[in-house]
């Protein structure tokens, strides 16, 4: 039994290669492509617009309030990368019911890269935001001893984020295959629907967990600032994000 | 190995090519459209609210023109209420002395008819008395009542006062004698020689009489020398007679009325 896609090899180029992994990223990556580029050639801004136009707004102006509401910032900066996150994610899981297909995050390669771009974007936002001196100054607070654990703390939660995932698509594939050998009928069917909303649910997971961590590391020079100037709003955002955290 | 390196930085590659190919084909246009649509509304919703202000002012204007005119309205309408009050009560006032130029014409009207009245009343109560007093007098004493008469006048020229005689006199020798004598009937020749006798004893001078007969002088004679006059007649009698009956009907009038 596979365990991981990058091993079902289609074509090698020198130290290139075409796996499994990469053909399904690109089917998936063309189809968020081509279903966009197709409803957004003809758009409308009037009062009248097409349903696949409303289903797209209605799912970027949703992500963009997630993300408002998690980093309490304005969410345009961010909607980009969170955005295509959830939806690759997303997309890539739920396509798991096509007979045939492999989601891609299924790979813990293609979810460590998932994790390296979230890894690498958040001092890129925070540097962006506060400058490399005020970046940097945020990883010897409160003191300099807390650096090393700051580093553990970055290393970790992009470890998580990676195997996180990787380990609840691969176990739900890996279970979906066991129970089919076991008991053909039924159950597989009940798995697979599981873990089509365990699927959407880790990608949710990842992209609110992406936000967080780039939002805290943009936004930690403000938070003296805005202590002074709304302290009670500044009360409630650290139990949001405690309690959003899994 | 879990981990294909050249996979990890080819899914790195890949995830970023398709945050640029979403950024392009998904995130900008349904954005710019979001944008486009908000601002649109916002700019209906701005010129809703101008439309609505508007509206408001205009009907805040509306209000009060409308105040304005039925303030108006009653305004003329009070007047035209106080003319009309005022004219009805010209109106009443024109047909009351209307009324009252009728009442006073019909009174006069009334007054005319009962003096004609009492006219031809006297008229004919003075041709019944002479007749009956005419006949009267001749089965009863077989006397001509016209000859009386003259009696009776004779009786009194010769009983005249002094002063009257004296004016008669005097009227007389102004007039040089001419008297006029009027009877209300023809009268004999010995009966005129009878009068004319009198009055030249009564004047004491020739007189020129001259006779003439008039149905105004009822049962009587006149003897008018200037401006003298001496007269005796029935109708001095029926004066009384008349008076009475008037004031018969006046009270009766009166009774009526009450």
């Amino acid at each position: 039994m596979e365990i991981t896609l990058d091993s079902l090899v289609f074509g090698r180029y020198g130290p290139a290669v075409l796996n499994a992994t990469i053909l399904y990223t690109w089917l998936v990556m063309a189809l968020l492509t081509l279903v966009s580029w197709f409803v957004t050639r003809r758009l409308s801004s009037g009062p009248k617009i097409s349903r696949a136009q409303n289903l797209l707004e209605v799912l970027v102006s949703g992500m963009r309030n997630q993300i408002q509401q998690i980093s309490q910032e304005a969410p345009d900066r961010y909607l980009p990368f969170i955005g295509t996150l959830y939806l690759f994610i997303a997309a890539a899981n739920l396509l798991a019911f096509v007979p045939g297909y492999h989601p891609p995050t299924d790979s813990l390669s293609t979810t460590a890269a998932l994790a390296g771009c979230v890894f690498l974007a958040v001092p890129l936002y925070g540097i962006a935001q506060r400058g490399l001196g005020g970046f940097l100054g945020h990883y010897f607070k409160p003191s300099v001893f807390m650096f090393p654990f700051h580093i553990i703390s970055e290393i970790s939660r992009t470890l998580a984020l990676a195997v996180r995932l990787f380990g609840n698509v691969m176990s739900g594939v890996l279970l979906g295959g066991i129970l089919l050998s076991i008991a053909p009928l039924f159950f597989p069917i009940l798995l697979q629907a599981l873990e089509l909303l365990i699927g959407q649910i880790q990608a949710f997971i990842f992209a609110v967990l992406a936000t967080l961590y780039i939002a805290s590391a943009s936004q930690a020079h403000e938070e003296g600032r805005q202590r002074i100037l709304a302290g009670s709003e500044e009360e409630t955002k650290p139990n949001q994000q405690e309690g959003m955290n899994p | 190995m879990l981990v294909d390196w050249f996979t990890v930085a080819a899914q790195v590659v890949n995830f970023l090519i398709l945050v640029a190919l979403l950024k392009r084909f998904l995130y900008r246009p349904i954005l710019e459209a979001m944008d486009a649509r908000e601002a649109r509304i916002a700019a209906q919703l701005a010129e809703t609210e101008k439309n609505r202000k508007a509206a408001a002012a205009e009907q805040t204007e509306v209000h009060q023109e409308r105040q304005a005119l039925e303030d108006r309205r009653q305004e003329l309408l009070a007047q035209a209420e106080k003319e009309a009050e005022a004219h009805k009560q010209d109106l009443i006032g024109k047909l009351r002395q209307e009324i009252e130029e009728l009442r006073a014409r019909w009174t006069a009207a009334l007054a005319r008819e009962r003096d004609l009245f009492f006219q031809d009343l006297r008229r004919r109560l003075i041709a019944q008395v002479t007749a009956v007093s005419r006949r009267a007098f001749r089965d009863l004493a077989g006397l001509d009542l016209e000859q009386r008469l003259l009696e009776v006048f004779l009786q009194r020229l010769k009983s005249l006062e002094p002063a009257a005689r004296t004016e008669f006199v005097e009227a007389a020798k102004e007039a040089g004698g001419n008297v006029f004598i009027t009877t209300g009937f023809e009268m004999p020749a010995a009966m005129q020689t009878r009068i004319i006798q009198a009055l030249q004893e009564l004047s004491g001078q020739t007189l020129a009489p001259r006779f003439e007969s008039n149905p105004e002088v009822v049962s009587g004679i006149e003897v008018k020398a200037g401006g003298c006059k001496i007269a005796w007649s029935l109708d001095n009698f029926l004066q009384g007679l008349e008076e009475a009956l008037a004031a018969a009907f006046a009270e009766s009038d009166g009774r009526k009325l009450a």
